[in-house]
């Protein structure tokens, strides 16, 4: 079903992730930490001690560091029924062979390598729109 | 059932920091959109719209770019250098380049100069992929493109030294307000 919401953007959050901390699982904890419903990942960069993407529906490249370069990443973060935070992030990364890889961030296996710096967007929901 | 191999997690040179994460809230963010100009590096059209709008602090989005000459580094690991990871020497490129994907902070050096961390990919006219860690004084639009700026106030984002990777990274603080 095609939802459509009418919304606008609200707050935005810097966060900068240290080392060895994991990507998409520092960005859930920052949603719900901060009150958030909905957000979205703008523009980001960093690098990682490891990579792991999905690529389709099941397949994930593992990508061995200890560096690995994060190009760019966008998505959306919100939650599921339970309420719990689930960030859907996708990105493009360099190995350390300067070889491109792009995929979606899995959760738990994307440890920041030096620094990871990403940008959180609110967005906040003034009405659904129904389809009827 | 196959269980994937352990993620390898680093030990940095340095004494690990209590804080793992830092979390900054922007006040009175704005959105802009800025033309990248042609002929002009990157570096300067960023910090010519910055200075119009009085930030100095934001998250860039690059949304079209075609590029001249590209400067940027590749990410290398040594055992003759202490830090876990560190940037090659300058790469330059000089056919035409358009950007594919980019994401960049905007903030500055301790000497309050602009300074912009930008990793970016670009393909070539034969289909290369091109990129890396961009230094964006050094990359030059050959055609107008445009970019987005979602300027933070009330934050400093500042280049200093992380005593825990030994490297110079961008640090976040808060700033008092400019009344």
């Amino acid at each position: 079903m095609t939802v459509v919401e009418q919304g606008y953007t609200g707050r935005i959050f810097y966060i900068r992730i240290h080392p060895n901390e994991d990507l998409i699982q520092s960005l859930e904890k920052t949603f719900i930490e901060s009150g958030l419903h909905r957000a979205i990942v703008r523009g980001s960069v960093g690098s990682l001690a490891h990579c792991s993407l999905l690529r389709g529906t099941r397949d994930t490249l593992e990508l061995d560091g200890p560096a690995i370069e994060i190009m760019n990443m966008n998505g959306e973060i919100r939650c599921d029924a339970a309420g719990n935070p689930v960030a859907q992030v996708s990105g493009v990364v360099m190995d350390l062979g300067g070889q491109f890889h792009a995929g979606r961030f899995t959760s738990g296996r994307n440890p920041a390598c030096m620094t990871v710096e990403a940008v959180l967007e609110e967005w906040i929901v003034e009405k659904t729109l129904s389809l009827d | 059932m196959i269980t994937p191999p352990t993620v390898q997690l680093l030990k940095h040179p340095g004494p690990v920091a209590p804080t793992r994460r830092d979390v900054m809230v922007g006040k009175n963010q704005k959105t802009y959109r800025i033309t990248l100009r042609r002929g002009a590096s990157l570096y300067d059209s960023v910090v010519s719209a910055m200075s119009v709008t009085g930030a100095r602090v934001a998250a860039l989005n690059i949304e079209c770019a075609i590029f001249s000459h590209l400067r940027y580094f590749l990410i290398a690991t040594s055992d003759e250098v202490e830090q876990v990871a560190h940037y090659t020497t300058p790469l330059d490129f000089d056919e035409p380049a358009t950007l594919v994907s980019a994401g960049a902070t905007v903030g500055t050096t301790d000497q309050g100069k602009f300074a912009i961390h930008c990793h970016g990919v670009t393909v070539t006219g034969s289909g290369r992929l091109v990129g890396g860690h961009f230094l964006t004084e050094h990359c030059i639009l050959a055609e107008d493109g445009v970019a987005y700026l979602h300027t933070m106030d009330y934050m400093n984002l500042v280049i200093g030294m992380d005593p825990e990777i030994g490297t110079l990274v961008f640090q976040p603080s808060y700033r008092e307000a400019l009344i």
